[in-house]
C-alpha cells in the first residue's frame, strides 16, 4: 500500500493495520509491535554493517550477468551473517535474566511459603528457624519506633 | 461535576460523522512538516499563502478562517481574530505541542527504511563529473 502525501513524499505500508495507524498519526516509536519501537528501545540490532548492503539504489546499475550471480550468492552470506549478530545481540541481551529470574522467584518462594506449608507444619519440622522469621517481623516496628524518639 | 454549558442540548447538531472528523484529522500538516515549519528561517506563512492542509505554500481562499490572517504554526491552524490566536498561545494544546516540537526529529521514511535493514539510498557517482569525462 502506498499513499504519497501532497507534498510528494511517498510512505510505504506493509499492510493495512500500519497504513490505519499511520492516519491515526500514532508514533512509531511508542507502538511497542513496530521494528522503530523495538530499535529505540534496544531490542533490536541497529548500526551494522550488514545494513550497508541493502539500499534504494536511484541510479539503477547496468544489466550485467556476473555481477547478478555475484549479488545473489553474497544475498545469502550477508543475511547469514546478519543473523548470527542477531542472535548474539539477543544472547547479550538475555545474559543476566536467568540468574535475576531464579533470584526472584527464591524470593517468592521464601516469603509465600505459608501458601505451600501451612504455619503449624512449618513449626513442627524446624521450630528454631520459624520463631527466628517471626523474631525479625516483630523486631523491625520497635527499631523504627526507637528511631522516631 | 456536570459537562460544561457549550456542551448542553445540542443534540445531534454540530456533530460530524466519525469518517468527517478523522480525515480532517489526518490532513491536517504532518508532525514531522511543521517540525520543519518551525525551524524554516523564512515564515512559512504570509498574510496571501500559507501551509493549508499538507499543501507546502497555497493562497488563501475565502474559506479559510479570518481569511488566513491569524495562523498558529506549531499547531498549523487558522485562526478568526488576533484574540483567539493569542487565546490559543494560552491553551495546554498548545503548549504539548511546543514541547514535542523542542524535541528530537520525528519518525520519517528514512528512519523507517532503516529500522527495516536498510541503508541509506544510493543516488549513483555525481552527474557532472561523468559528463566531463565523457567529453562534453
Ligand atoms: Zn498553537
Amino acid at each position: 500500500m502506498t499513499f504519497v502525501r501532497n507534498d510528494s513524499k511517498v510512505f510505504h505500508f506493509c499492510r493495512s493495520k500500519c497504513h490505519r495507524n499511520f492516519k491515526m498519526k500514532r508514533n512509531p516509536r511508542k507502538v511497542a509491535w513496530t521494528k522503530a519501537y523495538r530499535r529505540a528501545h534496544g531490542k533490536d540490532l541497529t548500526e551494522d554493517s550488514t545494513f550497508e548492503f541493502e539500499r534504494r539504489r536511484n541510479r539503477p546499475e547496468k544489466y550485467n550477468r556476473v555481477t547478478v550471480q555475484k549479488s545473489v550468492q553474497a544475498m545469502k552470506k550477508v543475511l547469514d551473517i546478519r543473523k548470527a549478530r542477531a542472535d548474539r545481540h539477543w544472547d547479550n541481551r538475555m545474559a543476566g535474566k536467568k540468574k535475576s529470574d531464579t533470584a526472584e522467584a527464591r524470593k517468592v518462594l521464601e516469603n509465600e511459603i505459608h501458601l505451600v506449608k501451612a504455619p503449624p507444619a512449618q513449626l513442627a519440622e524446624d521450630p528454631e528457624g520459624y520463631m527466628e522469621k517471626l523474631k525479625v517481623k516483630v523486631a523491625a516496628p520497635q527499631s523504627m519506633e526507637s528511631m522516631e524518639e | 461535576m456536570g459537562k460544561a454549558p457549550h456542551n448542553r442540548n445540542k443534540g445531534t447538531k454540530g456533530k460530524k460523522g466519525f469518517k468527517v472528523a478523522k480525515r480532517a484529522h489526518f490532513e491536517a500538516r504532518h508532525i514531522d512538516q511543521v517540525w520543519e515549519d518551525v525551524r524554516k528561517e523564512e515564515p512559512v506563512h504570509d498574510g496571501t499563502h500559507g501551509p493549508q492542509g499538507t499543501t507546502a505554500r497555497v493562497a488563501h481562499d475565502e474559506d479559510v478562517a479570518g481569511l488566513g490572517q491569524f495562523y498558529c504554526i506549531p499547531c498549523s491552524k487558522y485562526f478568526q481574530n488576533a484574540f483567539s490566536l493569542e487565546s490559543h498561545e494560552r491553551t495546554k494544546p498548545h503548549k504539548k505541542r511546543l514541547k514535542v516540537l523542542k524535541g528530537e526529529r520525528p519518525h520519517s521514511r528514512e528512519d523507517a527504511e532503516a529500522c527495516g535493514g536498510m541503508g541509506k539510498p544510493d543516488n549513483g557517482p555525481p552527474l557532472t563529473e561523468e559528463i566531463q569525462e565523457m567529453g562534453f
